[in-house]
């Protein structure tokens, strides 16, 4: 992280950047926009899916996919809110992205909720109802089972997915000034 | 060749799905957007209920009929394309799915990112785990292998056992249920 840090270009033609300054590219699959609330200042990289028709079948708005600022959705990776049965009904569930997140490429996520500042290595696969905790990495090619419950600061790698490592408590100032850089240096090109 | 598409009309297949060469989808088949099918060679006919889910690739690069059964699910990225004509009972469900399968067999459950060779032959009420690479225990033999029923294969090693089967009615309870939802919810 510094000024000289080499900028992250990209096609202006692909990318639209919204008011809130979001960068979605026109070549991410977003479905069910209307039911997607991204924070502010988050990237959605090409080929990205993001199911926002996977929804509670209630009357009403409600935000399927949430997502929280600085957050990047790596190209391919695909966000989809989980689904169970419940009360001899199915029903998918709404997913809860919290701030300071990064989705690696061709991940697939399934979770219920993600915490702050996780890191989620290109690849992986989450299963339904993760519930994923702050700070938590993801090494790439994880695989974490249904119902898994990553606590915060951990490192988790492997299929099945075990954890390997814990953060020290410095991890978080990292990960926001990390977040916040690679905003910044994601820009066209020309 | 040009897209042949034969689809029961209890389909749902969504926009932005790559259907290429002759394809026949039974009744209650849903194709998620961004799924691929391509029937390269020969046709691929799915039965009843299939689900093949977004990034799912469902590949026949040989001449003879591809035929998947019923039930089976393909989930998010997994790899599946069949070299041998079988009979395949309704209902599968892909999601992802990247399977070289010889042929598919029923209610098997493809979970993401999942990759089956083209040597194997998929028996009913298999599962392969998020992340596996099922291959021929035989690298050196070009005889089909064919998995037994109620195989499960899982972890990064892509080891293998059996299922007791235990739970399995319910299973299916849920993912007809699903079914049903999706096509409620999803935009036609």
């Amino acid at each position: 992280m510094g000024a000289f840090d080499a900028p992250i270009p990209y096609d202006k033609a692909v990318y639209i950047e919204t008011d809130t300054g979001n960068k979605v590219s026109r070549k991410a699959l977003i479905q069910g926009a209307s039911n997607i609330v991204l924070g502010g200042k988050s990237i959605i990289q090409t080929g990205a899916i993001l199911r926002g028709d996977l929804r509670r079948n209630a009357p009403g708005q409600h935000p399927v996919i949430t997502m929280g600022r600085y957050c990047t959705v790596g190209e391919n990776a695909v966000l989809r809110p989980p689904g169970k049965m419940y009360k001899g009904q199915f029903t998918y569930y709404p997913q809860r992205i919290a701030d300071f997140v990064t989705i690696g490429k061709d991940a697939v996520v399934e979770a219920a909720q993600i915490g702050s500042g996780v890191d989620i290595g290109e690849g992986a696969v989450i299963g339904q109802f993760v519930i994923i905790k702050d700070l938590a990495v993801i090494r790439p090619g994880t695989v974490l089972a249904d119902a898994t419950v990553v606590s915060s600061m951990s490192v988790w790698e492997g299929n099945p997915g075990r954890l390997v490592d814990t953060l020290p408590e410095t991890y978080q100032e990292t990960v926001e000034a990390s977040c916040r850089s690679l905003y910044q240096r994601f820009r066209p090109n020309a | 060749s040009e897209p042949r598409i034969t689809a029961h009309s209890t389909c749902l297949i969504a926009q932005d799905t790559d259907l290429r060469g002759e394809i026949t989808l039974s009744q209650g088949c849903i194709v998620h957007p961004r799924a691929t099918i391509i029937a390269a060679s020969g046709p691929i006919i799915m039965d009843a209920g299939c689900v093949v889910e977004e990034n799912a690739v469902i590949l026949n690069r040989r001449k003879e009929v591809m035929r998947i059964g019923k039930g089976n699910q393909f989930m998010v990225g997994c790899r599946t394309s069949p070299s041998t004509a079988s009979i395949v009972h309704p209902t599968v469900r892909a999601k992802y799915v990247g399977v070289e399968a010889a042929s598919i067999g029923n209610h098997i459950t493809f979970k993401p990112k999942s990759k089956v060779s083209s040597q194997i032959a998929v028996s009913d009420y298999c599962t392969f785990g998020p992340g596996t690479v099922t291959l021929a225990s035989d690298p050196e033999s070009t005889a089909l292998e064919t998995l037994e029923p109620y195989t499960v294969v899982y972890g990064s090693l892509s080891e293998r056992r059996k299922w007791d089967g235990s739970a399995g009615e319910t299973e299916r309870a849920v993912k007809d249920k699903e079914r049903e939802y999706l096509r409620e919810i999803m935009p036609k």
